[in-house]
């Protein structure tokens, strides 16, 4: 089969490997019928993200059609359209027992690398490098899904492959972000970054009670989205000083809830982000935090700040005493999509959430590091590649 | 046996911490080699002599000090020096490891007591051979190609609680194994708390050299219970291979049985 693989930092390359298939009586085979880039993949292809080998294969937001299943499926059938989770559960542990899925504790076959960099074991992504799994991932002809019963979810009628896709990944994540946010019934949400996830959080912050949300970034064009497709407030922190902004938008109190949709690799404009970059490229520390640090400072006091940008290791100048002399609830996590699956069919089918705006460039798996190139580098206001093998 | 045993991570017993460890002849001999070392060195000059002269001043230190932290890291730690007044071996290594598997004690117990099981997630396990008599040969993979022998029998064995193991006189080295099996708070399943010990070659050389060797075998007696906690809670071992016969492995998956379904 075809598969877009990472080779080294900033090398992809589009090469034939051979198909996989049922290893363990719980797998499943898709093939692959759409699969989306995701701002995460732009770690791993700058090489912030280590344990990446050359020809792994990358992908992780996916949908496409059920071709083979293993002794222990029953739920699912050959021809079945079905999206799958990206973080990977295993259902029997105690923690998917208790729907966190993102915690599970079986997923990741190569277990020593997160429990020497966070102390425990974490949950397998698909095609996230080594340390996440070593799953191969969905820029590919064929991927296999293990746990196939917990992780797959069929496609209900009525829903579009556009829409359906994004179920995979970008909306459970933005849900995700705001289920964990705690939002109230009048509360204003603050959402830093515009990308598929952060616009997922803001429609998703409105489903869950927000009276207003706010949306942060610096393209104009994913600031313009956010505020057409998802009602969002506007906020461009190249013109605009974002804080003084949320001060005057909220009486004086700040933003109830901050949801950080941006991630280690985050831009700013003063001099915190110059000592950010010029320190993570000297690999004296590994995250970029001004977006982070910027929602901690701006979030009300007692209120609540959902990361779901994706952190690898070590935030300098990480600040503390904001969310201890705030009383702030810092809430973090990669999404726990299992939860939240079938309710986010449910508002599609509904007409109160449509993803499908996120995919701007359709493409064939062949264009795959182009796409990924558009998207890194925002041209054609791309805000998502979705490749179609 | 003592009710509390040590837990396997204290390195050191508090009353050690600031204990002088380094007297008489060996004090005398770290200053004066220190000393010597030092005036050598500056004497010679150069990278060679800069060496020199730290290794003199570490050895100054350890004699000024009259402790070395080194030598306090080659020291059995408590649950060491327990093992060594159980079993009267010359010294001990001993690898613990716990772990919560959502699965019941019983069940748990059964599967583990069954040690034809064993190899199935230990993957430095060859063959395992239950003899009569509670007996266990074990055979385990050397690098090259070679594997080492010996045969254990159990010294305790409390159902749904307990097992132990202690290896036969005639092993090449001697080892013993405890398992036990303990209810998680919270129906979160059961606490599996499993230990390794063996007495390393050679007294105290062989010691510090096992304490290098260790670093490998703890994460692999962590792999070990995770592969165990994979195949007792899902039916399977997780692995990312992307076809059966990519890679030739031990590990078999078993097919999941009627009670382990999805929830």
């Amino acid at each position: 089969m075809r598969a877009l693989t990472w080779q080294a930092p900033n090398r992809l390359s589009v090469e034939t490997v051979p198909d996989p298939s049922i290893v363990n009586p719980k797998d499943a085979i898709v093939r692959v019928v759409m699969s989306s880039v995701c701002g995460s993949d732009l770690h791993l292809l700058g090489g912030y993200v280590p344990t990446m080998q050359p020809g792994d294969v990358i992908g992780h937001e996916f949908l496409g059609e059920v071709v083979e299943t293993g002794s222990a499926v029953s739920a699912f059938a050959k021809g079945d359209r079905v999206i799958a989770i990206s973080i990977i559960g295993c259902g029997e542990c105690a923690y998917c027992s208790r729907n966190d899925f993102n915690c599970c504790d079986n997923s990741n076959p190569n277990s020593p690398q997160t429990e020497l960099a966070y102390g425990y074991t974490c949950a397998a992504i698909f095609g996230y490098s080594h340390a996440f799994g070593g799953y191969a991932g969905s820029h590919a002809t064929y991927v296999r899904v293990p746990y196939a019963e917990v992780n797959l979810f069929k496609v209900p009628e009525g829903i579009t492959n556009e829409q359906a896709v994004f179920v995979s990944d970008a909306a459970p994540t933005g849900f995700f972000g705001a289920d964990q946010a705690n939002i109230q019934r009048g509360d204003t949400v603050a959402v830093w970054g515009c990308g598929g996830v952060g616009q997922m959080a803001v429609r998703s912050a409105y489903l869950l009670g927000a009276e207003r949300v706010i949306a942060i970034d610096r393209f104009t064009d994913r600031l313009e989205l956010a505020e057409r497709k998802a009602h969002a407030l506007p906020l461009n922190y190249e013109t605009t000083d974002v804080h003084e902004a949320l001060l005057e938008l909220t009486g004086g109190r700040g933003p109830d809830r901050c949801i950080e949709c941006v991630g280690m690799e985050a831009h700013g404009t003063g001099i915190e982000y110059a000592y950010d970059k010029v320190k993570q490229q000297l690999r004296l520390h590994t995250e970029r935090g001004e977006a982070l640090r910027q929602a901690i400072h701006s979030c009300r006091k007692g209120g609540t700040v959902s990361v779901l940008g994706v952190y690898g290791g070590l935030l300098d100048k990480f600040p503390m005493g904001a969310i201890v002399n705030k009383a702030l609830t810092l809430r973090a996590g990669q999404q726990a999509g299992q939860r939240y699956a079938e309710r986010l069919f449910q508002y599609i089918l509904a007409d109160l959430l449509d993803p499908s705006y996120l995919l701007t460039h359709p493409m064939s798996l062949e264009e795959g590091p182009e796409g990924y190139r558009l998207f890194k580098h925002k041209e054609q206001n791309c805000l998502r590649a979705v490749f179609m093998p | 046996m003592n009710p509390h045993p040590p837990l396997a991570a204290e390195r050191i017993p508090p009353e050690r911490l600031h204990q002088a460890n380094v007297q008489g002849l060996e004090r005398a001999a770290s200053l004066a080699g220190g000393s010597l070392l030092i005036g050598k060195g500056l004497r010679r000059g150069g990278l060679g002599g800069g060496l020199q002269v730290i290794l003199g001043g570490l050895a100054l230190v350890r004699g000024l000090s009259g402790r070395c932290a080194l030598k306090a890291a080659m020291q059995p730690s408590p649950l060491e020096q327990q093992l060594i007044e159980d079993t009267h071996w010359r010294s001990a290594k001993a690898l613990a490891r716990s772990i919560t598997i959502n699965r019941p004690r019983e069940e748990l117990y059964r599967y583990w007591r069954d040690f034809n099981n064993l190899p199935t997630f230990m993957t430095f396990l060859e063959h395992i051979e239950v003899l009569p008599g509670a007996r266990v040969r074990w055979v385990a993979r050397l690098p090259m190609g070679k594997t080492l022998e010996w045969t254990t029998h159990l010294t305790e064995d409390l159902p749904g609680e307990r097992l132990a193991w202690e290896s036969e006189a005639n092993a090449p080295i001697r080892n013993l194994g405890r398992v036990t099996f303990r209810d998680a708070p919270d129906e979160q399943g059961t606490e599996i708390q499993a230990l390794i010990a063996y007495e390393p070659p050679a007294g105290r050389v062989g010691h510090a050299l096992a304490g290098l060797l260790d670093q490998l075998p703890a994460f692999k007696t962590a792999q070990d219970l995770r592969r165990l906690k994979q195949l007792m809670e899902t039916g399977e071992i997780a692995t990312s291979r992307m076809t059966r016969d990519a890679r030739v492995e031990t590990l078999q998956p078993v097919p999941p049985t009627a009670e382990q379904g999805i929830h």
